[in-house]
């Protein structure tokens, strides 16, 4: 009888000891899947981040009284720009003009891909540029240079 | 451009200007003052109807002023100057619109859009005043178009342009909407397709 008293509780202390064990490498395994979740979430972000520097093209035309120039166009729409969504966000969007044809009064702007609205509004607000009274029309938005180039020969307004 | 967008509020209706408007997408406009026959704007591809602006700081002179418009054919938009006036334009089927500019905006409260929501009432709201006001101002706007947004309340967004080159680009004021209000741009978009559009054909089929 005490011997079997003494083997059942051998075997109910294996059983516990046994129960302990699993648990605790349960718990480190549980560490270990939410370490390799955050490295995983981590690495997401990060090609994320990498994702985000895209540029983007604004075609545009300019109505005006009388013809403009490059610099005062730029100088009108960046300081529009910093008056509307402060200098910080004009150096993080980056906006800058990269053609502008005098004789048709059509250009493109550039800007990063996640400031793009903010430009639109900056150029459609400018009212005027050196004193003439002026209106800026975003036509379209393009990914690629070449397109842009192509959009303000091609497009009609 | 698709030609989906309507103007609650043109000052000054030229050629000139209704062939801008045209070009950028308008078809729509409720116009004050006109320079030109209806019919003529009409051909040109942008329709247009008459808008009237009534202010009144109580209720007689809302009542008065609301006997004497030809309401069937025109817009009628209500510029309240009180607490009782703005409640009652929300109930009377004759008005619209109600106005909300810098002057008035304190009295636009939770009520008031309450109010407006059970009537069905949508609000007007000039782009100017939203564009070009003090940051004080603004800061009142962007307070008043968030609870809008919150109660579900339509509104309808007006240029107020009197010459060309103070029309604005539609695809402009909804972002700017959307980057200086938080506004979603569903919404923004609605406020000058939509809810315009509404309201004018109903003028229009008169």
């Amino acid at each position: 009888m005490v011997d079997i008293i003494l083997l059942f509780s051998i075997i109910l202390a294996l059983i516990l000891a046994f129960l302990i064990i699993i648990s605790i490498t349960l718990l480190r395994f549980r560490r270990l899947v939410g370490a390799c979740i955050a490295l995983l979430r981590a690495r997401e972000e990060r090609s994320e981040i990498s994702k985000k520097l895209r540029r983007r093209y604004v075609v545009f035309t300019a109505i005006c009284e009388e013809r403009v120039g490059f610099s005062d166009l730029q100088e009108a729409v960046s300081s529009k720009f910093c008056e509307l969504f402060s200098k910080t966000m004009y150096y993080k969007a980056s906006p800058q003009l990269v053609l502008f044809d005098e004789s048709t009064q059509r250009g493109v702007y550039r800007v990063t891909h996640l400031y793009l609205d903010h430009l639109i509004v900056a150029l459609g607000l400018v009212k005027n540029i050196k004193g003439k009274k002026c209106i800026l029309l975003p036509l379209r938005t393009t990914g690629t240079l070449k397109k842009a180039r192509e959009l303000t020969r091609k497009l009609r307004f | 451009m698709r030609r989906v967008f309507a103007d609650i509020h043109a000052a000054l209706c030229t050629d000139e200007n209704l062939s801008m408007y045209y070009k950028l997408g308008y078809t729509l406009i409720a116009c004050e003052k006109f320079s030109g026959r209806t019919s003529e704007m009409t051909e040109r591809g942008v329709s247009v109807v008459g808008k009237v602006v009534i202010d009144a700081s109580s209720i007689s002179d809302l009542r008065e002023a609301l006997g004497k418009v030809k309401y069937r054919e025109s817009v009628i938009a209500v510029h309240p100057e009180s607490v009782e006036v703005a409640r009652w334009a929300a109930h009377d089927g004759r008005v619209d619109v109600i106005l909300l500019t810098p002057s008035n905006i304190r009295i636009f409260d939770k009520r008031q859009f309450s109010t407006m929501k059970y009537y069905s009432k949508p609000l007007e709201i000039r782009i100017p005043h939203l564009l070009y006001s003090n940051s004080e101002v603004k800061s009142y706007f962007y307070r008043r178009l968030n609870m809008l947004v919150r109660f579900k309340l339509g509104f309808a967004l007006g240029t107020s342009a009197s010459s060309f080159y103070e029309l604005l680009h539609p695809l402009v004021a909804v972002k700017a909407l959307k980057t200086l209000y938080d506004i979603p741009e569903k919404i923004a978009l609605l406020a000058l397709t939509d809810i315009p559009r509404q309201i004018i054909f109903r003028k229009l089929n008169v």
